[in-house]
């Protein structure tokens, strides 16, 4: 197990603390059934970041804690800026998953592998849901593209 | 090549002089070298004849082209799609690209002149569902070569296997 892994799922962490707190801020701006996605999709973040405190328990590195508030990059304060926030956020934490995926092997890269595409996936249904076009990327969570 | 200075130093009988040593000497310089340039051809390519075995992304490969073929048989047969299905056959030719930049040897283009699949048929509805089976199958193929591969193809193949799956969620 690698120091740069552990530095990787710290950032992995450290992204599912704050896409826990968005959804728990834009989760009220949505209508029935889209809030019941992000109530799905809050859950999710929650496991993640709980087989991520193990994990990094077992690997005895010391894991980031929650903030008491994140700032949110723009104002979100009708449905549309809720759906926006919500690909925001997927996508942020897609992100910190792919980078962590070269310095894993086997089943610890598929663990990776499997929490990025739920967020690249995930991201992709708030974009559809908002109608954007298209709705994917070529390469989700790169940076530039 | 003889020459005058040659003739001149075979007339002379067998007793050595300088000019034959040297050209002696030289001969076997040049034998040796040959001899050394042989055992290098050997060193670098013991078996000439045989060709490399093929990338062990080639199944990932011929799985992209196969979805390109797929997007254009569905285009062909439905135009209202294309809005929607441009962009997803875009995605899988950019990744086709990434991937033969990256594979050693490089994939012949005449491996994957598409076998012109069936037409397709069926209503949008139809299409669409085979569509999404295909990404499936072909997100799950990505994800195991994913976890197989070297740690420099981890993340190119990471993003192809998750990219398939977000297709997955805009063809309804």
């Amino acid at each position: 197990m690698s120091e740069k892994l552990a530095e990787r799922l710290q950032a992995a962490l450290s992204a599912e603390h704050s896409a826990i707190f968005a959804y728990a801020r834009l989760g009220v701006l949505l209508d029935k059934a889209a809030q019941k996605d992000a109530r799905i999709g809050e859950e999710m973040h929650r496991t993640r970041r709980d087989a991520l405190l193990v994990q990094l328990a077992e690997l005895k590195v010391a894991a980031p804690v929650a903030q008491a508030g994140y700032a949110l990059p723009f104002p979100v304060t009708d449905e549309a800026g809720a759906l926006k926030l919500a690909a925001y956020v997927e996508d942020g934490v897609a992100a910190t998953w792919r980078a962590a995926l070269a310095d894993a092997e086997g089943e610890v890269r598929r663990r990776i592998l499997v929490a990025y595409t739920d967020a690249a996936v995930r991201g992709t249904h708030w974009r559809r849901l908002a109608e954007v076009t298209p709705a994917t990327v070529p390469y989700p969570g790169r940076k530039t593209q | 090549m003889r020459t005058r200075g040659n003739d001149h130093s075979w007339s002379a009988g067998s007793r050595p002089n300088r000019r034959r040593l040297l050209r002696a000497g030289a001969a076997t310089a040049a034998a040796g070298l040959a001899a050394t340039a042989l055992a290098g051809c050997d060193l670098l390519d013991p078996t000439p004849d045989t060709p490399p075995p093929p990338d062990a992304l080639m199944g990932l490969l011929a799985g992209t082209h196969a979805l390109v073929s797929a997007y254009d048989a569905a285009l062909a047969a439905d135009t209202t799609l294309s809005t929607l299905l441009t962009p997803l056959r875009e995605t899988h030719r950019v990744h086709a690209a990434a991937l033969d930049a990256i594979m050693s040897p490089r994939p012949s283009a005449s491996a994957f002149t598409a076998p012109t699949g069936a037409p397709v048929t069926g209503d949008r509805k139809a299409i669409l569902k085979s569509l999404r089976t295909a990404e499936v199958s072909a997100a799950k193929q990505a994800a195991e070569a994913c976890v197989a591969t070297t740690t420099s193809r981890a993340v190119l193949v990471g993003e192809i296997a998750a990219a398939r799956a977000t297709h997955v969620e805009v063809l309804v």
